[in-house]
């Protein structure tokens, strides 16, 4: 999948592209809005991570653009702007998500995997992991087709953590995530620390070839134990 | 009280004053007159008798037909001055006339007379009676003549005053549109509109300025917060010691927690900027119980028992995104400020939702509550932004919010019934 990121921040714009390519993505960069032009008009990309406040144009205007050509990607806005006019603007004009900085890579990550499911551009209407795999229809995950009895948070949790797998996920990120903004607070840390755990006992109880490693004070790391061809 | 009746009332009671004062004058001075005048014609016609009869040397003749009497007397008298008595003679059924009576002497042929002469005047009942009737007439006339007058001109005068007055109330901040008057004639009005004008644009400038102020202070802060947050990203990736981690973890909590009150702050500032224009029917139930779902974990653990009675909520005209965060930021605060094996009551009936859950005594002035920043459950994480986001949402829909505390219960309560 390749993946065009157009943001003018040089220092956050090469933290994504560091992140992403460790997902093996074919990445590209594009710091103002000409590049992005540019690039959008040279190469064909998967999908498109857009910063709408360029110092040299909108990058909204960049959205008319993307959706005239014949096979258009993904486009996902990342803005410093949370004014749900943009929001709007930005789905209207064919966005298929928005994030608002600061986010988290791993939420990033999350919402590119979700974009391309939704596009259906790879067969991931279900994520396998090892023996285990996700069914995003019905929420449920299944161990050598046998499926878990997770809870809804349980799921939301594992799944996200299967999606960034080998990655370290922060606890606030988790926590962020199942949540939200708006409801999340000193004891999410707590119920997240408890889930975390019954999560654990269901995978270790029925041999799934996955495991959640706890980082010291930091958070989770899914990891596979699982290597095909091995 | 208006400042016109205040006028109008210090006039009228003045003109009451004036006219009863005057009335009385006019009775004085009409019966001295009177008086002065009938006495001159008494002195007159007297002296005129005494020398017809001085002339002739003989008295004339008295009959019923003349107005006077001459008498001789045997007595001289002590002097010879007029004398004025005032006399009522009897004429038919009964009614008598007010008569004015000259007594005089004079010396003929060594012999004293007395003379006296009699004339009907304007009578004292006569007069009061022609003022009873004439005045109040004039009164009456008087009056509305003069509030007709006077209504209407002190509408006239002071028509920029209550245009000024009326375009003052009608000026909202956060609206932040000046006011236009239109050109008064009168220098003092002119030179009010002026200085309202100007208090006002003044306030509309400093009010922008600090809305812009926390606008761009919110944006700018967030790119560094993003460059933070995805570089720890990045690092905690890498191997690190566990006390590494730990410090990491810790950044991590601190940058989170920034971002989430500059958002807040940012939220804030776009609540009020009214930046959530899109409005919709929506239901209470629904959204509570989407939310509910996200609290389970404090249920189960403070064992808090949560009872939705919701019914005939009717709709509310409103933005979704704000509604779900009002909802979010109550229950949140109902949940975290809750008991062990607590209770927390939602309850939306005819346009009013309450929200009520036991918790520890509070001793805060109900307003201070909605403050931004304001908080006193040490340890509980919060800024002290949530319940100031649900205030600012409850303002610009122009809903009442209350927080009350009763036997450990608090209960914040919104009506929003108010019509838009």
């Amino acid at each position: 999948m390749k993946i065009l990121t157009v943001e003018d921040e040089f220092n956050l714009l090469d933290s994504i592209q560091e992140y992403l390519m460790k997902e093996n993505y074919e990445c590209d960069g594009a710091s103002s809005f000409r590049e992005g032009v540019e690039r959008i008009s040279n190469n064909h990309y998967d999908c498109i991570l857009l910063d709408i406040t360029l110092p040299d144009g909108n990058g909204l205007k960049l959205l008319d653009q993307i959706a005239q050509r014949s096979e258009s990607p993904s486009v996902i806005i990342i803005s410093a702007k949370n004014s749900l006019d943009d929001k709007i603007a930005g789905l209207d004009l064919g966005a298929d998500d928005y994030l608002t900085k600061p986010f988290h890579l791993s939420e990033l990550n999350s919402r590119i995997k979700a974009v391309a499911r939704r596009k259906g551009h790879k067969n991931h209407k279900h994520l396998v992991v090892g023996n285990v795999s996700f069914d995003l229809i019905n929420n449920q995950a299944s161990i050598d087709e046998e499926p878990i009895n997770l809870t809804k948070k349980e799921f939301d949790i594992l799944f996200y953590l299967a999606d960034n797998r080998d990655r370290v996920l922060s606890k606030s990120t988790l926590v962020k995530h199942i949540w939200g903004d708006a409801i999340y607070q000193e004891e999410s840390f707590n119920f997240l620390f408890s889930h975390i755990k019954n999560i654990k006992n269901k995978l270790r109880y029925r041999n799934a070839l996955l495991s959640i490693r706890t980082v010291y004070g930091l958070g989770y790391q899914l990891r596979c134990d699982f290597r095909e061809g091995v | 009280m208006r400042l016109l009746s205040i006028t109008n009332r210090y006039y009228l009671g003045l003109l009451i004053v004036l006219l009863v004062v005057w009335s009385a004058l006019l009775f004085w001075v009409l019966r001295y007159e009177v008086y002065e005048n009938i006495d001159e014609v008494l002195v007159y016609r007297k002296n005129l008798l005494i020398d017809q009869i001085k002339k002739k040397g003989e008295l004339p003749v008295m009959d019923s037909y003349h107005d006077f009497t001459v008498k001789e007397i045997n007595v001289v008298p002590s002097d010879f001055k007029d004398t004025f008595q005032d006399t009522l003679v009897h004429k038919w059924r009964k009614s008598y006339d007010e008569y004015r009576r000259i007594t005089s002497y004079f010396e003929l042929n060594k012999k004293f007379y007395q003379v006296s002469y009699t004339l009907p005047h304007m009578e004292q009942d006569e007069m009061i009676d022609t003022m009873a009737y004439t005045l109040p007439v004039f009164l009456v006339m008087l009056l509305i003549g003069y509030s007709v007058m006077v209504t209407q001109l002190n509408k006239k005068v002071w028509r920029p005053f209550y245009s000024i007055l009326d375009k003052f109330n009608a000026f909202s901040l956060e609206a932040a549109k000046g006011i236009d008057f239109d050109h008064a004639s009168v220098k003092e009005f002119r030179e009010l509109q002026q200085g309202v004008k100007d208090l006002t644009d003044r306030s509309i400038n400093s009010y922008l300025q600090q809305k812009q102020f926390t606008e761009n202070a919110s944006h700018e802060i967030q790119t560094p917060l993003a460059i933070i947050q995805a570089k720890l990203e990045l690092l905690l990736q890498d191997d690190v010691t566990k006390k590494q981690s730990e410090i990491i973890g810790d950044v991590f909590s601190a940058v989170d927690r920034l971002s989430k009150i500059n958002e807040t702050l940012l939220l804030l500032t776009k609540i009020e900027n009214n930046q959530f224009p899109e409005k919709a029917e929506i239901k209470i139930k629904p959204i509570v119980d989407d939310i509910l779902p996200y609290f389970d974990e404090q249920a189960t653990k403070y064992n808090i028992q949560v009872d939705v009675q919701i019914e005939n909520e009717g709709s509310v005209e409103t933005n979704v995104t704000l509604f779900s965060i009002l909802i979010a930021n109550l229950l949140k605060n109902a949940f975290v400020h809750n008991l062990q094996d607590g209770r927390i009551q939602i309850t939306a009936k005819d346009k009013i939702m309450e929200i009520s859950n036991t918790g520890p005594e509070l001793n805060v002035q109900p307003e201070k509550l909605f403050e931004r920043f304001y908080t006193q459950a040490a340890g509980k994480g919060g800024a002290g932004l949530g319940l100031a986001l649900v205030k600012g949402i409850c303002t610009i829909n122009h809903w009442g919010i209350s927080y009350t505390q009763t036997d450990g219960l608090h209960k914040i309560a919104i009506d929003y019934s108010v019509a838009k």
